[in-house]
């Protein structure tokens, strides 16, 4: 990581990274045709693992859905291995393979004579479950993803928008509760507002079933906005840059990098790295209750540091409100209006919300409502300086040099 | 965040929105489509009655002599119809369950050139004419119903196998990938998304083959092969118009009759 974390967070990303078990390794993977001339992908080595999503993105043709459909084997590797859980894909028949991997693609692809339900249903059935256990899981599945179980179990999918039938195509990839899944372009079909809804939801939904994911898409911002770590194919099949996705953009491995990222990196980036991320500037606080000379030390040593008021906290370190002084040393409060949360916010945001704020800085609390520090526009540089000369994008919001 | 939550709620309700508008003009073109649907199929044997009531008006009018009679028994119209029917059906029957498994080995993969093979043999089938078919058939196997019967299977197997081989490779391309990618074998994906979805254009197929044979069976009499035709034969032969009448009307209103059968039978077949 580029940014530069204090030292208690950069502990707290390292209990994330802990190595975690691999579950698909791609070792070595070419896939070439007869009739073409260079492989479509070539010698291809990944490594993914438990709970990651993971997008592969590139231009067209550069072999990212190539390679996703290797790992379900609906295209056979011309050589190299593809391991999943410790097992080579090649060892089990193809369709006892899939029966365990979850796969939704971009055009759906519902059963048009079967309701809804007995699509969700498809892959249980596949299995041999019963009846008794189906129906609840099917009821479950469409509430999983927003439809109502009651209005669109009976219902045939002509009957359904783009974004529900992808809602049902999703429910249909999870039923048995595979480990993995594999998304070929799943978004692309819908309109951009409808776009939007399905990839937050979607957010939410891995939140909480936490599987791994192989997602194939184009669109490079639905790349960084979605997964943890992000594989660029790049010309000739290979691969240009793999990285999560702050990395990618505050550092592209080289021009085509860069120049897939487009202009408004930058941004991307701002929307990528949360609050948690970056180290938040100290402000003097004061516990609540304190009066009199407590209260002008506070102020007289704050205004030592260059600032004209302190911070109010309760019990519970809660934010209450603002005390300035002014010239005459007597003191006033202000109500505290712009607060942000520590893992929830990303600077984008933040920017957003500091240029709407009356002190030029914004309040930092964690999930419990406790002041974690402040942040405003010369933190957010701070934070962006190291980043900022790794592009001549930086220009684009003014970072300074 | 809170601008961006409530931006989230507007979309999941333009979404919604847009799913319900989206409904009503399906429903309402379905439900005209099966008032239109309806009609037909009342329309049709109501016309038929009508026309037999009237052949049967036509009949008693006319002065029939013992021969005109003999060929116009109800028993004797019994048997060449049934014989009719008998033609009809086990050779649709046989032309069907043919050209299907024929159409499916062809839309397997590896298999576009005997496709085009195929495809020509059975368009030469039909190109000939169905009397001069008959009649070499006749020629080789000799004469007999059961002779009848395979050259209505040479001259009606193409209809079904083009429409097997269309319907099947017509399919939309991400269906077919939806059904492998979740673990369905090949056979699982035949018999469970490809043949249902192509029935209706199979049936169209079967039903253009029922429809020909339903008229071509009527020239088995040539061939000493019973059947309808037999009564315009016989009316040629003895020079009477009444019974050169009844046989031509019979003939038509049996091939009606059953392109209704089969129209009703693929409705009821078809994917709701």
């Amino acid at each position: 990581m580029a940014l530069d974390l204090s030292p208690q967070e950069a502990s707290n990303i390292g209990t994330e990274l802990q190595p975690r078990r691999s579950v698909i390794e791609l070792r070595d993977v070419s896939k070439h045709y007869k009739d073409a001339g260079a492989p479509i992908v070539d010698r291809l080595t990944l490594s993914i693992s438990e709970g990651e999503f993971v997008a592969l993105t590139g231009p067209s043709g550069c072999g990212k859905t190539t390679t996703l459909k290797m790992i379900n084997r609906l295209i056979e590797p011309s050589s190299g291995q593809i391991i999943i859980n410790g097992q080579d894909v090649g060892d089990l028949p193809s369709h006892r393979l899939r029966q365990g991997i979850g796969y939704v693609i971009q055009n759906v692809g519902l059963f048009p004579h079967m309701t809804i339900a007995d699509n969700v249903a498809a892959v249980p059935r596949l299995l041999g479950w019963k009846k008794d256990r189906m129906t609840p899981r099917i009821d479950e599945l469409l509430s999983m993803v927003g439809l109502e179980p009651s209005i669109y179990r009976d219902r045939y999918p002509r009957e359904l928008s783009g974004g529900q039938a992808q809602r049902v195509g999703v429910a249909r990839a999870l039923a048995a509760d595979p480990p993995i899944l594999l998304m070929d372009e799943p978004f692309a079909a819908v309109d951009p507002i409808t776009r939007t809804s399905l990839q937050d939801e979607f957010l939410r939904l891995q939140q909480s079933i936490r599987k791994t994911i192989v997602f194939v898409t184009h669109d490079m911002a639905e790349a960084m906005r979605l997964a943890d770590r992000v594989v660029i194919f790049g010309p000739q099949s290979k691969i240009a840059q793999v990285g999560a996705p702050t990395e990618v953009l505050s550092a592209p491995a080289d021009a085509f990098v860069a120049s897939m990222l487009g202009s408004g990196r930058l941004m991307q980036l701002l929307s990528c790295v949360r609050l948690r991320d970056v180290s938040l500037d100290r402000w003097p606080t004061l516990a609540q209750g304190l009066e009199g000379d407590e209260r002008l030390a506070a102020l007289s040593s704050a205004k030592i540091e260059g600032k004209n008021r302190v911070l109010v906290l309760d019990e519970a370190k809660r934010p209450l409100y603002w005390i300035y002084s002014d010239a005459t040393g007597e003191s006033s409060k202000v109500e505290v209006d712009c607060k942000l949360e520590l893992d929830a916010t990303s600077l984008r945001d933040a920017i957003t919300q500091i240029v709407y704020c009356s002190h030029d800085c914004a309040v930092v609390v964690d999930g419990d409502g406790a002041f974690q520090g402040i942040i405003n526009i010369q933190g957010i540089r701070r934070s962006l300086a190291p980043l900022a000369g790794a592009g001549t994008s930086a220009a684009n919001i003014g970072v300074d040099k | 965040m809170t601008i961006f939550s409530s931006s989230i709620d507007l979309f999941q309700a333009t979404d919604t929105a847009g799913e319900s508008s989206g409904f009503e003009p399906i429903k309402a073109g379905s439900s005209g489509r099966r008032v239109r649907r309806i009609g037909h199929f009342v329309f049709r044997p109501l016309m038929l009655i009508l026309i037999l009531g009237l052949l049967i008006l036509y009949l008693h009018s006319t002065p029939l002599d013992s021969i005109d009679r003999r060929s116009l028994y109800w028993s004797t119209i019994r048997s060449e119809l049934f014989q009719q029917l008998d033609l009809t059906l086990i050779s649709s029957a046989v032309v069907t369950v043919l050209a299907v498994l024929l159409g499916i080995l062809l839309t397997r993969r590896k298999a576009p050139i005997a496709n085009s093979i195929v495809t020509a043999l059975a368009t030469l089938g039909q190109a000939a004419p169905p009397v001069g078919l008959m009649i070499l058939a006749a020629l080789v196997l000799g004469v007999g119903a059961r002779t009848a019967i395979y050259a209505l299977i040479v001259y009606s197997i193409l209809p079904v196998l083009r429409n097997t081989v269309t319907g099947l490779s017509g399919l939309d391309k991400s269906i077919l990938e939806a059904a492998r990618g979740i673990g369905m074998r090949p056979i699982q994906i035949l018999v469970g998304v490809e043949l249902p979805l192509a029935v209706p254009v199979i049936m169209a197929g079967v039903r253009t083959a029922i429809i020909l044979n339903v008229g071509t069976a009527a020239l088995a009499t040539f061939i000493n092969g019973g059947g309808l035709g037999t009564m315009i034969t016989t009316g040629i032969a003895v020079d009477r118009t009444p019974i050169i009448v009844a046989g031509s009307v019979l003939v038509a209103v049996f091939a009606l009759a059953m392109d209704w059968v089969v129209m009703i039978a693929g409705e009821l077949l078809s994917p709701s």
